[in-house]
C-alpha cells in the first residue's frame, strides 16, 4: 500500500490546537484532533487537501478529544469522543477505531447540518463534465462500484453523501475517502494496486472496513461540479445473471426521494429540483456480478446520456 | 317513497359545492408517464396521483370551479359521456383530493 511522507510535526501540533480548516470542496470543516494516532492517519488520508490555518467560514466544527470519566480508561484502552458543533452524537470510541468513527462523524455532520444542497445517500463520479449518481441500500455495492470507477478513468465527486445544487440539480464535488467493506477491499486492491488505502479495521458492525483515499486529480478538482446525467441503483449478486432496467420517471423520482436525506425539510425547492432531475436523468436498476461488466455498461449508458443531453 | 341510491346520494351531495386549491401558495406538480406528482407546500407532502385526478388539480389550479364544471372537464378529458358512472368517479376523486388536503369545497 503506497504511503505519503510523514507530515510535518508542526501541522500535527496545530491540528491538536488551535485546529485547522479542512477544505473538501463543498464543505469547510474546522478540526481539532487531540489523538496522535488519528492525527497521523488523518494527515495521510487527507494529504492532498488544503489545511488552512487562517480563519475560514466553517460549516461545522469537529473536536476529537479524550472522553471524560471511567470510559476513558476502561479495559486499558483509551477512549475518545467527537464533539460536533458542541454535540456528542456518538458514544466514546476506543482509540483503535478512531479513523472509521472520525469518517462517520464527518458524514453525520454533512447529513445533519448541510441544508443548502439536496443531500443523497449515494456516491457520484464524473467524466466529460457529466456525473453518474450511484445509490442503493447498504451492501448493494455502490461504494465498490464508485471506487472501481474512480480508478477506471472517472473522477470521484463524493462517496456516501452526494450534494445536488437546488435549481440546476448539478452535483457539487466533495471528495473524501471511500469506505470499502470486506471482500471489496481485496477487489479494489487487485484492481488498483497503486491506490492508497487506510489500514484495515476488523470487527466493526459492518465487518472489516478500509478506506480508499481519493487521488490527487479528484482533490485538485474539488471545486468543480458536474451536470447529473445518469443515476444507477446497483445490486451486486455474484450468482445472478447481469441485467438492467430503466425505471419510469415517477419510479425514478420515488427512488431518488427515498435516498434523499433532507428532501422533507427542503420543501418546494427540493420537490422542484428532484422532479426536474427525474424528468431528464435516466435512472437504472443494474444487477451485476463482475465489476468489469458493470463498468462497461456504465460507459455505454453514460455515452447515451451525454448524447441525449447534447440533443 | 323515494329511494336514493348511494351513487345518486354522493353525486347530489357534491353537486352543491364549488372547489378550489387548498394551499394559498398553490401546488407544484409534474406530469410524467401518465401520472402526476403533486407537492403540497402547506403540508410538505408529495403525492403521486393518477392522470385523471391530476387533470382535476390542473383544472382547479387555473380557477375554482363547481362540481358540475369539474365533471364536464373530466368527461372531455376522458372522452366519455357525463353519466352516473362519471359522476361517481368524479366524486371519488374530489373526495380523495380533499382528504389529501389538496383542495377544499365551498358553497
Amino acid at each position: 500500500m503506497p504511503g505519503r511522507a510523514r507530515p510535518d510535526a508542526t501541522v500535527a501540533e496545530r491540528l491538536r490546537s488551535p485546529g485547522l480548516h479542512l477544505d473538501t470542496g463543498a464543505v469547510m470543516t474546522h478540526l481539532r484532533i487531540a489523538h496522535r494516532g488519528l492525527a497521523d492517519l488523518f494527515l495521510d488520508a487527507y494529504a492532498d487537501f488544503p489545511l488552512e490555518a487562517t480563519p475560514q467560514i466553517d460549516d461545522f466544527r469537529v473536536d476529537v478529544k479524550r472522553a471524560p470519566g471511567r470510559l476513558g480508561t476502561r479495559l486499558g484502552s483509551r477512549h475518545f469522543q467527537a464533539d460536533l458543533d458542541g454535540e456528542v452524537p456518538f458514544p466514546p470510541f476506543p482509540s483503535a477505531y478512531a479513523f472509521p468513527i472520525f469518517e462517520s462523524a464527518l458524514n453525520w455532520c454533512v447529513a445533519e447540518r448541510i441544508q443548502r444542497y439536496l443531500v443523497f445517500h449515494a456516491a457520484a463520479v464524473e467524466r466529460d463534465g457529466l456525473a453518474v449518481l450511484i445509490s442503493g441500500a447498504s451492501g448493494a455495492g455502490k461504494s465498490t462500484l464508485c471506487a472501481a470507477l474512480s480508478r477506471s478513468g472517472w473522477r470521484l465527486l463524493s462517496d456516501e453523501l452526494v450534494l445536488l445544487r437546488f435549481g440546476s440539480g448539478d452535483v457539487v464535488a466533495n471528495p473524501r475517502p471511500i469506505s470499502l467493506k470486506n471482500e471489496a477491499i481485496d477487489v479494489i486492491e487487485t484492481l488498483a494496486p497503486e491506490a492508497r488505502l487506510s489500514p484495515r479495521y476488523e470487527g466493526t458492525i459492518r465487518g472489516t472496513i478500509a478506506f480508499l483515499y481519493p487521488d490527487r486529480a479528484a482533490v485538485a478538482a474539488r471545486k468543480t461540479g458536474a451536470r447529473l446525467a445518469l443515476a444507477i441503483a446497483p445490486s451486486y449478486r455474484p450468482d445472478a445473471r447481469p441485467c438492467e432496467r430503466e425505471m419510469g420517471r415517477v419510479e425514478g423520482f420515488t427512488w431518488l426521494l427515498n435516498n434523499a436525506v433532507n428532501y422533507f425539510s427542503s420543501l418546494r425547492d427540493g420537490f422542484e429540483t428532484l422532479a426536474d432531475v427525474a424528468g431528464r436523468v435516466p435512472c437504472y436498476e443494474m444487477t451485476y456480478r463482475d465489476l468489469g461488466e458493470v463498468i462497461d455498461r456504465v460507459d455505454v449508458l453514460h455515452a447515451a446520456a451525454a448524447a441525449r443531453q447534447a440533443a | 317513497m323515494d329511494v336514493t341510491t348511494p351513487s345518486q346520494y354522493r353525486a347530489s351531495s357534491l353537486d352543491a359545492y364549488h372547489w378550489k386549491i387548498l394551499p394559498a401558495e398553490g401546488l407544484a406538480w409534474r406530469h410524467f408517464d401518465g401520472d402526476y406528482l403533486a407537492f403540497n407546500p402547506a403540508s410538505g407532502n408529495t403525492h403521486v396521483l393518477d392522470v385523471a385526478s391530476g387533470e382535476i388539480l390542473k383544472f382547479l389550479s387555473q380557477a375554482a370551479a363547481s362540481s358540475e364544471a369539474v365533471g364536464t372537464r373530466l368527461a372531455a378529458f376522458l372522452e366519455v359521456d357525463e353519466d352516473d358512472n362519471l359522476r361517481d368517479a368524479r366524486d371519488e376523486m374530489l373526495l380523495n383530493l380533499e382528504e389529501l388536503a389538496l383542495i377544499e369545497r365551498y358553497r
